[in-house]
């Protein structure tokens, strides 16, 4: 006999029963993954054009989906860029409608049925000009009003067909659109790919809540690791899901919390790493949308924004 | 004069003066281990350093004979600190918390089913893990289940606490006292298959007969079919799969802790020890640790290191005194050397005794004894090796103090149940089943070496 000394009998044990807890999300069912059938790509005229349509012709290629080409740009007479893109993608171009960039884009939407938008961001401007600075008011609208997930790009990669082998799912919280957004990236996933759900417990999340709970009760200090277990806890539905997704599906599947600044999140920040955000969206929620926004501006990945 | 030779010269039995007050010396230390309020790493360091420093000025041996000493028992070091990372990361991958909640879901939560699988998982994991990793995952999966199915917990923790040191007995890397003791008598791994782990089933189902006769009313063994179902639905709502937070890690620390073991079984095949199999098990799970490398190098229990530092150092000195051959020498006489009393006299010794004071010095201090013993050609060491590893590992039902799993179980009764289980009440329960347990390890090893059946070393 050599025991453990208390305190550390005490914190492996209740870590332990954490993790059991976790088990107790009732019977979570595999999720239907979700893949597009028609999609619309959306044309600017810069350098991220030519990914987009790689990303396009990976998609019609792997789900045998419909496309539609779209160049919105605005006061642009002509409709070369749509139709020769739509030759080569075997796709069909939309005629060009007038008026802001956003609203032809919404119309091309709905005039093409589309249920996934490939669209640049920034739109019409070189992303170095603009940088994390700002995500350019086509993007600002479309978050705010498109009726289908928007598949952001950010930077031109060569080879598109490599963007889905390794897909984040990233969730910051509570959010309605999480089982849509995981069941988008269940379903985009490349075979043989691997699909994460990171959660990620923002320090300014972490701050308010330490503070409420001191105000409520002076004696409680919470910590950034038992917050994020309980981050954790809360999603572990939709983590069990996940797994059976994975295990009936052709990917790897993995799940980690992780605290704001980490090193473990820097490879979403990586150039070199074009793996594919997934955002949820709950529009009115102020967090998530503040959330989507800050993915969008500072990741050179591209980002796949699926709104609740 | 070499070193050597001056030693040769100075280790004949040292006075009769000499070996009580080194045998005093580690009767104190021993004191101190079992002590509370001393630290047992603390108490035998403090023992080591007052004997070596008298052995010293007694001129009982040179200086260099401390580094034979503590060579002798070097490979016990690689094989604590080789498991203690493979535990360690094995443990982290979920896959006994995935395995332990996929079988508890399959009892349907119903009483009877659900005991028995909680004791099963006990002995098996405390089997591949060693008591306490194991104890950690079972305590924490009965309160979980407990709270939710609504099912008293005491009847479930004490049953876990008594079933861990059946499956203490299972095979070399069980516990700390096989090591010791399979280190120190070059024991192969798969003769604790052929041996110590038959007998692990049989203790276990000792202990599950009187522990059943006597929760008997603690819980409700028979339910209804409508109990049944609610119990079902309840149980159903625990998904073992959110547990798996990477499919990939959980198979790959299966595979490195399942090479392990199948290493340890040919490690003599192979011609290397027990400790190059850990370290290379240890190694391989590290490699693919990632950032908690540094993290799982800390949990390696380095205080039972030192404790063990210090106990080999204390036991080279009591032995270098001539003591320890002094006593297998009366023990011999006493038994008049004969298996039918030596197997009771070493088993029933060491498992009394290591109900009451730990059972690693218990098991360092009988090492030398029956090397001694058998030290002649008429008496066989290996009966007496698996008295002293069955008894040593089964002394710990006989008190709550008797071993950690007791300790751990009853520790944790109190604080997430708040249910005190007093001595009385533990050593009715417990010491019974230890009792019969010893008793029927004593009758196992008599017929196995009346029928030859103990394979030789």
């Amino acid at each position: 006999m050599f025991e453990p000394p208390q305190r550390s009998v005490d914190h492996d044990v209740e870590a332990s029963m954490r993790l059991f807890e976790r088990a107790h999300v009732g019977e979570a069912a595999a999720l239907e993954p979700r893949r597009p059938r028609k999609v619309l790509v959306v044309l600017d005229g810069s350098a991220q054009d030519r990914f987009s349509i790689a990303v396009a012709g990976a998609l019609r290629d792997r789900f045998g989906c419909e496309l539609a080409v779209l160049d919105a740009r605005e006061r642009i007479g002509g409709n070369d860029l749509a139709e020769q893109t739509a030759d080569g993608l075997k796709a069909r171009a939309l005629a060009k409608p007038a008026g802001d960039s956003f609203q032809q884009i919404l119309d091309g939407v709905t005039a093409a049925a589309s249920d996934l938008v490939i669209v640049p961001c920034p739109y019409g401007r070189e992303l170095d000009a603009v940088g994390p600075d700002s995500t350019g008011t086509v993007i600002d609208v479309l978050l705010a009003r498109s009726p289908v997930p928007l598949f952001v790009v950010r930077k031109p990669f060569e080879p598109a067909d490599s963007v889905v082998s390794r897909v984040l799912l990233v969730l910051i919280g509570e959010n309605r659109a999480a089982p849509v957004a995981a069941a988008w990236a269940a379903g985009l996933v490349a075979l043989s790919g691997r699909l994460q759900l990171q959660l990620v417990l923002e320090e300014e999340f972490y701050e308010n809540v330490r503070e409420l709970m001191q105000s409520l009760n002076p004696e409680v200090d919470l910590s950034p690791e038992s917050l994020g277990e309980a981050l954790t806890q809360a999603h572990a539905r939709l983590h069990a899901a996940l797994q059976k997704t994975a295990a009936s599906g052709d990917f790897s599947y993995q799940f980690q919390t992780h605290l704001e600044g980490e090193a473990a999140l820097v490879p979403l920040e990586d150039a070199g790493t074009p793996a594919l955000l997934v955002v949820a969206l709950e529009r009115g929620d102020h967090a998530s949308e503040g959330h989507v926004h800050d993915r969008i501006r500072h990741a050179s990945n591209p980002v796949l924004v699926v709104p609740g | 004069m070499p070193v050597d030779t001056l030693f040769a010269e100075t280790h004949a039995p040292a006075s009769p003066g000499v070996m009580v007050l080194f045998a005093l010396g580690m009767l104190l230390t021993y004191v101190g281990v079992a002590w509370e309020r001393f630290h047992k790493t603390v108490a035998a360091l403090v023992g080591a350093t007052v004997l070596l420093a008298a052995a010293l000025a007694l001129d009982l041996f040179p200086y260099k004979h401390i580094y034979e000493i503590l060579a002798k028992d070097l490979n016990i070091f690689g094989v604590i600190i080789g498991t203690g990372i493979l535990v360690d990361i094995t443990g982290k991958s979920g896959l006994f918390h995935f395995l332990a909640m996929l079988i508890v879901r399959a009892t349907g939560g119903r009483a009877g089913a659900l005991y028995l699988a909680i004791c099963g998982l006990t002995f098996a994991f405390v089997a591949l893990l060693t008591i306490v990793p194991a104890m950690l995952i079972l305590s924490s999966l009965v309160l979980v289940i407990c709270r939710s199915l609504d099912y008293d917990p005491k009847p479930f923790l004490l049953s876990v606490a008594i079933c861990a040191n059946s499956g203490a007995i299972v095979t070399f890397a069980s516990g700390l006292p096989n090591i010791m003791i399979g280190t120190a008598a070059g024991i192969p791994y798969v003769h604790f298959l052929m041996v110590s782990a038959p007998y692990a089933v049989v203790s276990l189902l000792i202990a599950l007969v009187v522990l059943r006769f006597a929760f008997r009313r603690s819980l409700a063994w028979k339910q209804t079919p409508a109990e049944q179902a609610a119990l079902a639905a309840r149980i159903g709502e625990f998904d073992p799969w959110a547990l798996v937070e990477n499919r990939w890690i959980l198979l790959r620390s299966g595979l490195i802790l399942g090479l392990t073991v199948v290493g340890f079984a040919l490690a003599q095949v192979l011609g290397v020890g027990m400790d190059f199999i850990a370290m290379c098990g240890g190694t391989a799970a590290l490699l693919f640790a990632g950032k908690s490398v540094e993290d799982t190098i800390g949990k390696v229990n380095w205080t039972v290191i030192l404790f063990f530092l210090g106990l080999f150092l204390i036991i080279g000195c009591v032995e270098a005194t001539g003591a320890l051959t002094w006593l297998a020498d009366r023990v011999v006489s006493l038994s008049g050397g004969r298996m039918t009393a030596l197997i009771p006299l070493m088993g029933g010794f060491a498992a009394v005794a290591s109900a009451i004071v730990d059972n690693i010095p218990v098991a360092a201090t009988l090492i030398p004894i029956v090397q001694s013993v058998s030290g002649s050609e008429t008496i066989a060491a290996e009966p007496l090796w698996w008295a002293l590893i069955i008894g040593c590992n089964l002394g710990g039902n006989g008190t709550p103090i008797g071993s950690i799993s007791c300790v751990i179980a009853l520790y944790t009764l109190k604080k997430e149940a708040h249910v005190t289980v007093g001595w009385g009440e533990f050593i009715r329960l417990g010491g019974t089943i230890m009792l019969l347990q010893t008793i029927g390890a004593i009758g196992y090893l008599l017929v196995l070496e009346r029928l030859g059946l103990i394979p030789g070393l």
